[in-house]
Order: structure tokens, then sequence, then C-alpha cells
């Protein structure tokens, strides 16, 4: 081993860390041979010690009293747990209440070339299934998203309004999604205007359901 | 310092992010010395610490979620918080900082070896001014590696880069303290 490369471990050397025994055998077999290597590793040795006692010296510095008392009442005055879980629903009620509201207020399109004939089922009945896309929503926890049910492009959604049940649920804990027609009274429900020259039509809707089979949310589709 | 994963922080944190209080003061006392001693270390201020650890906590509080375990301990986390928050007060007080660049010269006398005949407490001092007069990317290696004597690979962690970037600052870095320190000692000769 020369110099150079006894300067490029010096600091590993002098801290005591870990480099291959063939490594410091061969730097020892150097450092007893050369005079200015040995003065080097005696400096960065100084150094090292420095270092340690200012660390030993400050080991006893902490943090004054008043912070830990300001840090508990900062973590008092956050909101409940379940709130946060729960915050999905304000922002999806604000949210889908000012799309819907431009939504349904502007005229019906003229009817589509190529339909999903799913959607021209005139025997349906009020909350019966057109289709039951069963979409296990547990399978979508890590995009943390309302699933969309079936991309179809000449389909205009809300975003799903929630239906409130104080039980703590949300999406991640898992549901499926229903199709379903309603009658246009049901938007009312949910605080979208309602265009009463056209009061006979149905509403096509997907409804989120939970295991248990209670409605979470909903969201409107045209 | 150790960095290896230690049993409980995880736990710990989880019931804090459930509101459990005692579990956040459980966290909250069993980390905040190393979190508070880094940025006293590196900034060479009780004030900035003070802040710099109450913010690293109050991270913890409002955003415990960021937190990703796969990307190492929560120690390393919370040592990169307030790194980040260090670097930003740094920046906010610059000039404060180059005043503190300045020497002060009681604690030197003059002696011909670098460190060697020096008492303990002008040890001590020199070696504190000469740390905080490094440039931060230097100065924050030689506290993470040589005062809290963490490993160079979770130093590389905690500062987000790679290994051989810790080593060949480390390296620089003691070097630079060495310069410095002789050359303070022949100002006061």
């Amino acid at each position: 081993m020369n110099c150079q490369e006894i300067e490029a471990i010096v600091t590993e050397l002098a801290r005591n860390s870990a480099i291959e025994f063939d490594a410091q055998d061969r730097a020892l077999a150097h450092l007893r041979e050369c005079q200015q290597c040995n003065s080097r590793l005696a400096e960065e040795k100084r150094l090292t010690e420095g270092l340690l006692a200012w660390a030993a010296m400050s080991v006893e510095e902490q943090a004054p009293p008043r912070v830990e008392e300001k840090l508990r009442a900062a973590f008092r005055r956050q909101p409940a747990p379940i709130r946060h879980r729960r915050g999905w629903l304000t922002v999806a009620a604000v949210g889908s209440i000012a799309a819907a509201t431009l939504l349904f207020r502007l005229p019906a399109p003229s009817p589509p070339k190529a339909a999903p004939p799913i959607l021209r089922s005139a025997n349906q009945e009020i909350g019966v299934p057109v289709v039951a896309p069963v979409i296990n929503v547990k399978k979508k926890r890590q995009t943390n998203r309302l699933p969309h049910p079936r991309p179809v492009q000449s389909e205009i959604a809300t975003e799903f309004l929630p239906v409130a049940v104080d039980d703590g649920w949300t999406p991640l804990d898992g549901g499926r999604l229903v199709r379903v027609r309603l009658p246009r009274s049901a938007l009312g429900v949910f605080g979208l205007p309602v265009a009463e020259e056209r009061g006979p039509e149905r509403v096509q809707a997907d409804v989120m359901l939970s295991n248990d089979g209670i409605l979470r949310a909903i969201r409107f589709v045209r | 310092m150790t960095t290896e994963p230690i049993d409980g922080d995880q736990d710990l944190l989880n019931r804090a992010r459930n509101g459990d209080e005692e579990s956040f003061t459980a966290l909250y006392r069993r980390r905040q010395a190393c979190v508070y001693r880094f940025a006293l270390q590196m900034s060479g201020s009780p004030s900035v610490a003070e802040e710099v650890t109450q913010e690293v906590f109050l991270t913890v509080i409002r955003d415990a979620t960021r937190f990703d375990p796969q990307r190492g301990t929560l120690l390393a986390y919370l040592y990169g918080i307030a790194r980040n928050q260090v670097l930003r007060s740094l920046e906010r007080d610059r000039l404060y900082v180059q005043m503190q660049e300045e020497p002060e010269g009681d604690g030197w006398t003059a002696r011909e070896d670098t460190l060697g005949d020096l008492t303990r407490g002008e040890t001590i001092e020199s070696v504190r001014h000469a740390v905080l007069a490094l440039p931060t990317n230097f100065r924050e290696v030689v506290v993470l590696c040589d005062l809290h004597e963490m490993s160079y690979v979770d130093a590389a962690a905690v500062l987000g880069c790679a290994l051989g970037t810790v080593r060949s600052r480390l390296h620089r870095a003691r070097g630079m303290l060495l310069e410095k320190l002789k050359a303070t000692k022949r100002a006061l000769v």
C-alpha cells in the first residue's frame, strides 16, 4: 500500500470504520514505515477524538419541556381520526353538487347513434339493477379513488354524492357498484335541480353499496 | 446513535395516528433528543434547534401517513425532516450563520499540534466552531456520521444521496476541518 492509498482510507482508519482485514494489514505495514502517513493518521485520530468529545458533551442536550407541552396541545387540537377517514365525503359532496347542477341544467343531447343496449332497457323498475357490474372496491385500495364501473365514452357522470351513514364506512372498506334507473325526482332528494317538464323520464344512476347492502353513494349518469 | 429498526416506534406512530396522545408523547420523548441535538449541532443555535424539533413533530402530527416504513426507519424519517427544516432555517438566517463562522479566539493556545495539547474544553469549542463554519452539505455528513455515529448507509438515506457521496464528503469535510483548525491556530500564534 502506498501513501495515496492510505490517504483514501485514512478517515475510515481514524474512525475505526470497518475495512477489509487485508487492507487494514497492508495499511498498518505501510504506517510502520512511513512517518508522514503516521502523522496524518494521528491528526485524523485527534480530530475524531475531538468530535467524539463534543458528541459526548452534548449527549444530555434535549429540547426544553415547553416544546413537549406545545406539541401535546397541538395534538389535542387535531380533529378526531374518524373525521380524517370521512373527509372524502365533504370534498365529494361539494364537487358533486356543483358538477351535477351544471350537468342536469343542460338540455338533453340528441340520442346517441349507438347507445349501449343496456341503457335502452324499458322495463326496469325503480331500484332494479339494469346491470350489476360487480366491482370489488378492495382491489382499488392503492388508488384510493372511487371506482368507475364502466368507461363508456358517451356517458357523462356527476361525482359520487355520499349518502351519510354515520358508521365510519369508506370506499376502502369494500363494496360494489350497481347501475339503476330512478324517477327524476330522485335528483331533488340529493339537492339537484329537477326539470319539471321532463318529469316522467327516468334518470340513470350508479349506486355504491357497501358489502352489507347499504347505499353509500350515488352518481347520476346521462 | 443507533439506526437499527427499533421495535415500538412504528407501533407508537400507529397509535398516535389513531389519536392516542400518550403514544405520541412516548414517541416524542424517545426521539426528541436526537432531533434536537442534530439541529443544534447543525445550526449552533438553541432557538433554531427548538423550532426545528417542534416542526419535526408537528409534521408527524399533521401528516403521519407520509412516513413509509419501506423507505427506512422512522428515526431516519425524522432526521430527514429535521434536515430540511435546518436548511430552511439556515437559508433564512444566512447572514447570522456567516457571522458564526468567525472563530472566537479565546479557545485557542499556540501549540504545534492541531488538537493534541488542548484541554478538553478547548478542543470541543474549537471543533464546534470549525464544524459550524463548514458548508452545510459537508457539515451535515460530519454531524450525522461523526457526532451521531450513523453508518454511511443510513446517512445516505437521510441525505438522499449515494453512499459513495457520503463517504467522499466526509473525507473532504474532515480535511477541511483540519485545515480550519490549523489556520485558526496559526492566526493565533
